[in-house]
This record gives C-alpha cells, sequence and structure tokens, in this order.
C-alpha cells in the first residue's frame, strides 16, 4: 500500500512518498514526484524523474528485503537553489562497491542506470539511516539555477 | 500511465509501436515483442515517437534488440524517437549506435481518413 504526505517549512517544500517495493510502483512515485519537480527544476526535471526511477529500480533489481522491508521510502526536499532526493534504507554499506556505472562505449545493458544517476546529479552519497543501523540512505543532490530556484514557492513573485 | 506495445507490418518490414513510459515494469514485455518479431522477420523497426518516458531498462532492451539483430543478421531500427528517448539515448551515449530513422513510416494505408 502506498503513503504520501507533503509539508512545507519556510522556503522547503518536503514530499514523501511508501511505495511497494514492485515494478508497478515506479510509475507511481514518477507521478509522485513530477509535479514538484517540473514547478521547481524546469528544464531538468524530466534528469531528475529519471535519476529518482532509476534509483528505485536500483532497489527493486538488487537490494535484499531485509534492508528495506519490501517498501521504497523517497523524500524529496525543495529548498531555494538546491533539490534533495533521498531514498531510505537504499543499500547495506557492502553493497556501496557494487554500485557502479558501466563502460559507455560498451554497447551492453547493466549500470546504464548508476551512469545516469552520476550523470544527472550534482552529488550523490550513502548516509548511515538514522533509524535503521546497518542501512544506508540514498542521498542525491541537484544544484537549480536561481531563476528555477525561485519557483520554489509556486512563483508567488509578483 | 502504462505502455502500449503494438505490431504491424509495412512492406517487408516488422513494425513495434510503442506508447507511453517504458520502465523497468515495461522492458521485458518490450524486449519479447522484439525478440517475436526478429524470429519472424530480418527487418525490424521499433517506432518510439509516442514513448513519453525511457529508463536504462528500456534502453538496455532496444540495446538487446540490436545484439539479436546483429546476431541473426537482421536490420534493427528506431523509428522517429520522442525528443525524450532522444535525450536518453544520448545520456547514454548511445546515439550514435542506433539506426535511427526520423522520417515518418507511410504503411500501405496510411493517410486513409474516413
Amino acid at each position: 500500500m502506498t503513503g504520501a504526505d507533503a509539508t512545507t517549512s519556510g522556503q522547503v517544500e518536503r514530499r514523501r512518498i511508501v511505495a511497494p517495493k514492485t515494478t508497478t510502483a515506479l510509475a507511481e512515485i514518477r507521478a509522485f514526484a513530477a509535479p514538484l519537480l517540473r514547478r521547481v527544476a524546469g528544464a531538468s526535471a524530466d534528469d531528475l524523474i529519471l535519476a529518482l526511477d532509476e534509483s528505485c529500480s536500483n532497489i527493486i533489481k538488487h537490494r535484499a528485503e531485509e534492508i528495506e522491508g519490501g517498501r521504497i521510502e523517497v523524500t524529496i526536499e525543495a529548498a531555494p537553489g538546491v533539490i534533495t532526493i533521498r531514498i531510505g534504507k537504499f543499500c547495506r554499506p557492502s553493497d556501496v562497491a557494487q554500485i557502479k556505472p558501466r563502460d559507455l562505449p560498451a554497447v551492453q545493458p547493466g549500470g546504464l542506470g548508476t551512469h545516469f544517476v552520476k550523470h544527472i546529479m550534482d552529488r550523490v552519497a550513502y548516509i548511515p539511516d538514522a533509524e535503521h543501523p546497518g542501512a544506508l540512505d540514498l542521498v542525491m543532490e541537484k544544484q537549480l539555477p536561481t531563476a528555477t530556484a525561485d519557483r520554489t514557492k509556486g512563483g508567488s513573485k509578483a | 500511465m502504462t505502455a502500449e506495445i503494438q505490431r504491424r507490418e509495412e512492406g517487408d518490414r516488422l513494425i513495434i509501436h510503442v506508447e507511453g513510459e517504458v520502465d523497468l515494469d515495461v522492458a521485458p514485455r518490450l524486449w519479447r515483442e522484439i525478440e517475436k518479431a526478429l524470429r519472424k522477420s530480418s527487418n525490424v523497426g521499433v517506432e518510439l515517437c509516442d514513448v513519453v518516458y525511457i529508463d536504462s531498462s528500456g534502453v538496455a532492451a532496444l540495446v538487446q534488440g540490436l545484439k539479436e539483430a546483429r546476431h541473426r543478421h537482421a536490420r534493427f531500427a528506431l523509428l522517429e524517437p520522442s525528443q525524450r528517448v532522444r535525450a536518453v539515448l544520448e545520456l547514454a551515449q548511445l546515439d550514435q549506435v542506433f539506426n535511427i530513422e526520423t522520417e515518418p513510416s507511410r504503411g500501405p494505408t496510411d493517410g486513409e481518413i474516413v
């Protein structure tokens, strides 16, 4: 079952969705993230949606059930000048070394999603999940141009 | 939004028309359709003008198709990829690898409006 919430604190908008770890949930996660990303990230929105989707797909394809409990937890924060996407309980510390982009000139599937994420995002980090020892959250950041970032508050400037 | 995949013949070419979003949920079905088409025809095109989203698994299905076509000495082309598909192929640095046809395909029944 999918659950979602939205909060605003000062200039920071926050959206959170918890979805089942299934391929059919991917479209739901994209549809959930798209309105905020399109509003605040403008031309970068499609790429950010791709990075989010690839990361969620990575969980479905590769992560052990005991880490994420069969769910995908996504939090998106839009602050002036920066978008942060956090995917909870993304992997274990021992998994990080295996998350590698592929050699692009090779015409073969595999590792392409990781390449997309690294290319699209300005920062990709694996951070210990405070509530779940032994699990790492995936935290991805994208800096936004100032003009785009001004839309974080819904373009309310006159 | 889900994806629809349909097949049609145009001359000696078998065309797979894809519409909607191609993600991890849809890509295996796309690959199965490509594989089936390559078994039936030595000239296969994947029409992507109505694809609004594609991820690495969708690209992987196309790459698999290209490899299978090479293995079978068959022709394999991407037809009219949408702007989004083109952007993702460029991101993957695969836009030069595929045979991409940008002209709209004209089947025998095209243009018949009743």
